[in-house]
């Protein structure tokens, strides 16, 4: 207010005066009253930002169905077919999961068929005439264009295209170990420490043990450990032939995410919950929509309300992934049909 | 009315040695403050809240706009960190915790695929601003500076980095958001940080970088940066390899003041009786401004800005009392022992 105080106010100026009081006035309104804090409802994923979005979070909401297990959120659905089907993310959902649909019905879904390159899961909930997606072209989508994910329960979350579209290297399965070096002209690689509740905590392996072989095959050196171990993908077993003291045990692991090294990642740390399966895609659209990793599953959508992708991974504080819609569309097809054969060789058609 | 009186004040605060503002006769001040509420009035109604689609596609529209320049100006450094060049020869700001220290060699990766190398120099280690110049000469893909940084929450900006380190093949990360809060030293907002973003540019929706990132906390919304004055205010003396730090000197000048942050320099809260401040016209209330020409914004700065002269020196304080400013000379005596 401070040049205001000294002007002596000519009448001449008076008017320009009341001018300049009703434009502060509004000033101060755009600006919310000046104070220089902005509440958690006006930031980017606060209620009234997204009030702005509400055309295209309507349209969205409808085709999104929730996988739980128990009562448990492990994942969200998008709705791809009138017929009732649903994708999802593969790794996430159990083999007999339970569908809450947007109505709060429960149904069971029933697992038609799995792509495991894009870690995607088609299920079938019959038809509820639940509105499949509006699909949208991917390859028009620019780095910062708003995009819109529906989650759970009616809430959205928004965000933009923030990298350029790649495929995510694949990683494999972990052990859970850390490795010293093999002596010279000895077999054998020296694990130095287990990560508590991982695959080798679970099977036993202890830090000093000495991997001779895994599946049959002699290892003198850690990296040549590492590589045969991530040959493997999550899930897979492989048996190691150990040294422990004056003993030697054959042992088999069923292999975990490289994720279980997240509490060793200064950077996962300070990412919240992130999802397991994080790589390994041939193609994504990266992301900045604070998703949760139960949300994995959901539709992205474009500002013209149509899906152009499907979340398929958060992997850190800065970091969503989503499928382009024209590859999930190009599985999806392969799934109904692998779906399909699967019957007919359940139930064999006389000829 | 809080931000039109900042930016009266910043515009004086840009030369804290010629107050001389007796000099603009009235109607000059009337045009002045008029074409400040416009601006801010037009700046405020761009940046408002987005009421439906138009108004987010409107704020898409201006990021994607700058954006490939800002992508081509955002550099990896060391493979770790993130900089942006704001000058044609090659001048880096970062963070000081990337910079680490003047006068060291980092690795400058650009999007181009080109790596270089650059020399670091001063920094303010409070407020984790740095500075880096190129050492090779070349004609930088660059940015601008903004002239004053943002200081109204809600406004609209983007950060650029590289998040988990240098990725050409991802290249440089976008986050959208708004400022959250603002103060001398730190800035926050809601685009989301992680590490390797460190020393990243934020922009403003005209391009302008406003802000370096700087750290987070574990809640999602907590991204601080450095704002723009922090680089501004101690340009020359980042240049000339100076750091300004926390770390106290001493053998240093002593002046007997206790302060505070304020928006417009150190705020004394008491003058100790017995040192030099009380033999001076110094009172509780004052804002210094600066030291010898050097701004200075919270306690630790003034102390950095004090101990830079021996004891014995008189120096010049640029003082703030009330409305008015004022020029005071202190003659600097020696630290108590206690």
């Amino acid at each position: 207010m401070r040049p205001f105080l000294h002007f002596s106010v000519h009448p001449r100026y008076l008017v320009c005066l009341v001018a300049i009081l009703a434009l502060s006035a509004a000033a101060m309104r755009f600006s919310g009253g000046g104070v220089n804090f902005l509440p958690p409802a006006q930031r980017t994923n606060g209620e009234e930002t997204l009030a702005a979005f509400s055309p295209v979070t309507q349209r969205g909401q409808a085709s999104v169905v929730e996988i739980v297990e128990g009562d448990k959120l492990v994942a969200l659905g998008t709705v791809v077919s009138p017929l009732g089907y649903v994708v999802t993310k593969a790794s996430e959902i159990p083999a007999d999961p339970t569908v809450k649909l947007a109505d709060g019905g429960r149904v069971k879904g029933r697992l038609l068929a799995t792509d495991s390159e894009l870690d995607l899961a088609l299920l079938a909930v019959g038809m509820r005439n639940l509105p499949p997606v509006r699909w949208g072209a991917s390859s028009s989508l620019r780095k910062g264009d708003w995009v819109v994910s529906p989650g759970q329960e009616g809430r959205s979350w928004v965000g933009v295209v923030s990298a350029n579209r790649r495929s995510i290297k694949r990683v494999g399965g972990a052990l859970g170990v850390s490795l010293g070096e093999g002596l010279p002209r000895r077999p054998g690689v020296a694990i130095l420490g287990v990560v508590a509740d991982s695959p080798a905590d679970r099977a036993g392996l202890e830090a000093g043990d000495q991997v001779l072989m895994v599946d049959g095959q002699e290892v003198v050196a850690s990296q040549q450990l590492i590589s045969l171990i991530q040959e493997h993908d999550p899930g897979d077993e492989v048996t190691l032939r150990v040294r422990r003291g004056r003993n030697q045990m054959s042992v088999r692991v069923e292999l975990g995410f490289y994720s279980i090294f997240d509490p060793m990642n200064r950077n996962q740390q300070m990412s919240g919950e992130t999802s397991d399966r994080r790589n390994g895609f041939p193609e994504v659209i990266q992301h900045v929509i604070p998703l949760t990793p139960d949300s994995m599953g959901s539709p992205l959508l474009n500002l013209r309300g149509e899906t152009v992708g499907i979340n398929i991974a958060r992997a850190d504080r800065v970091t969503s992934y989503a499928l382009p819609a024209e590859r999930v569309i190009m599985s999806v097809r392969a799934l109904v049909e692998k779906a399909i054969l699967q019957q007919r060789s359940k139930f064999p058609q006389s000829e | 009315m809080e931000r039109l009186i900042t930016k009266e004040k910043k515009y004086w605060r840009m030369n804290p040695l010629t107050p001389g503002k007796n000099s603009i006769d009235t109607l000059g001040r009337l045009i002045a403050v008029c074409g400040l509420i416009v601006m801010s009035f037009l700046a405020c109604a761009l940046d408002s809240d987005p009421r439906n689609l138009g108004d987010l596609v409107a704020i898409q529209q201006r990021v994607q706009a700058v954006l490939e320049v800002s992508q081509r100006a955002t550099v990896g450094l060391d493979g770790g960190g993130s900089g942006v060049i704001i000058s044609a020869d090659g001048m880096i700001l970062t963070a000081a915790h990337v910079s680490m220290d003047p006068g060291r060699i980092m690795t400058v990766s650009l999007l181009d695929g080109r790596e270089v190398k650059a020399e670091t120099l001063g920094m303010n280690r409070f407020a984790d601003a740095g500075l880096a110049k190129i050492m090779e000469p070349g004609d930088w893909p660059y940015v601008e500076m903004a002239q004053k940084g943002e200081r109204s929450a809600g406004n609209w900006c983007f950060a650029l980095g590289h998040p988990s380190g240098f990725e050409s093949e991802r290249g440089a990360v976008l986050r959208v958001g708004r400022i959250i809060g603002q103060h001398a030293l730190v800035m926050r907002t809601d685009c989301h940080l992680i590490g390797g973003d460190s020393g990243g540019p934020l922009f403003n929706l005209r391009g302008e970088v406003i802000g370096i990132h700087s750290r987070v906390s574990d809640e999602i919304d907590d991204n601080y940066h450095a704002p723009i004055e922090a680089f501004q205010r101690h340009w020359d003396l980042f240049l000339a390899g100076e750091v300004v730090e926390i770390s106290r000197n001493p053998e240093g000048g002593f002046l007997g003041v206790r302060s505070e942050l304020d928006v417009f320099g150190a705020r004394i809260k008491e003058v100790v009786a017995g040192t030099p401040a009380a033999g001076s016209p110094l009172k509780a209330g004052d804002v210094i401004v600066s030291v010898e020409g050097v701004a200075v914004f919270d306690p630790n700065e003034l102390g950095w800005a004090l101990e830079r002269h021996a004891p014995g020196t008189t120096v010049r304080l640029a003082i703030l009392r009330g409305n008015r400013s004022q020029i005071i000379k202190v003659q600097l005596g020696r630290r108590p022992v206690n």
